[in-house]
């Protein structure tokens, strides 16, 4: 045992004891305990943060006090629990997983194209006044031979 | 002396209940009822503030470690820790569902107000206390809940929580300094009357 582990805790030190464990000495970390009833024995803020923290679990315990369960709640359970074929429970158990993966990527096709089908048809329009455009542009820049010279050639 | 069956089954620890639970045995699972069935009853109270909800919360808690059992993984969580984190998100649901269709001021874990003015000292203070209770958020309040009502270990709550014991402490410290705070401004309020 070092030395920090004899010394009396500081108030601050029990107030964040106090604040992370409650009252109830029971509940504080076993090394902290002899430290913090040495700064007990010692300190009157101490004591008076230590009756605070008793006040906040007293109350506590008189707000959060929980009735009785009722008797027949216990025996409703588990008449509701309806009876289980313990062979099929296995087998669904141990084959959704792998159904489930094996049937992924044909619920993400069947997704992928309900989704995607009429933006690919948009996308195809476009491409086709694409090429319809640049088709034009070609005729544009190609220059038919004129009539006269049709004549003079022929 | 010889020893009962009830004895026996004290006997059996919660994970091999469950193993006999997950193969459909409604003998170990009404073992775990009447193990567990009063700590989560009184949680379900403790958070919804209402005794029917509890009681019915507590029922579906259960019914789901009847269905759910091939879910849970021995090993991996405690079976206590695994039940409190499903009667936890049954009661955030309900006290959701309740927000959802309740005017706040009519909720249960409010209700308290109302006796406020006509109430005697020490019945004010428990009022003010669980309304402050009410107004913390949902995991210091189920923090507290855990660590001093249901005298779970600050480990085990972080478990249920899903946090680690540092971040635990840190919500039991922050609801703590909120509710003395309010404790003393009502202690306050009376010297003053």
């Amino acid at each position: 045992m070092n030395e920090q582990d004899e010394k009396p805790l500081a108030v601050a030190e029990l107030a964040a004891l106090l604040d992370r464990h409650g009252a109830a000495p029971a509940r504080w970390p076993t090394a902290l305990r002899p430290r913090a009833e040495a700064l007990l024995a010692a300190s009157a803020d101490a004591r008076a943060a230590l009756r605070a923290a008793q006040r906040l679990d007293e109350a506590l315990d008189a707000v959060l006090a929980a009735p009785p369960t009722a008797p027949a709640l216990a025996t409703r359970i588990v008449a509701r629990a309806p009876q289980r074929d313990a062979w099929l429970d296995w087998l669904t158990s141990r084959l959704w997983r792998p159904v489930s993966l094996a049937c992924a990527p044909l619920l993400l096709g069947f997704a992928v194209g309900a989704v995607a089908q009429p933006e690919s048809l948009g996308l195809e329009a476009a491409l086709e006044d694409r090429a319809l455009a640049a088709f034009e542009t070609d005729l544009a820049d190609y220059e038919l031979p004129s009539e006269q010279a049709m004549g003079e050639n022929g | 002396m010889s020893e009962g069956p009830q004895t026996a089954a004290e006997r059996v620890d919660d994970e091999q209940l469950m193993a006999r639970v997950t193969a459909g045995d409604r003998d170990a699972f009404a073992i775990l009822v009447a193990r567990h069935l009063d700590a989560i009853h009184a949680f379900n109270y403790r958070l919804t503030r209402n005794v029917d909800d509890a009681a019915e919360l507590a029922q579906e808690t259960f019914l789901r470690v009847w269905h759910r059992a091939q879910s849970w993984r021995p090993g991996r969580v405690r079976f206590a820790t695994w039940l409190y984190r499903i009667a936890r998100n049954l009661c955030i649901d309900a006290h959701r569902r309740r927000r959802d269709t309740v005017p706040l001021e009519e909720t249960p874990l409010a209700a308290p107000s109302r006796a406020m003015e006509t109430a005697p000292a020490q019945a004010r203070l428990q009022t003010a206390l669980a309304e402050a209770l009410a107004a913390l958020p949902e995991r210091q309040r189920t923090a507290l809940v855990l660590c001093h009502s249901q005298g779970l270990s600050n480990r085990q709550a972080a478990a249920v929580l899903g946090v680690s014991v540092d971040a635990l402490e840190s919500l039991l410290a922050r609801a703590r300094r909120t509710l003395r705070r309010e404790l003393r401004d009502v202690h306050d309020d009376l010297a003053d009357e």
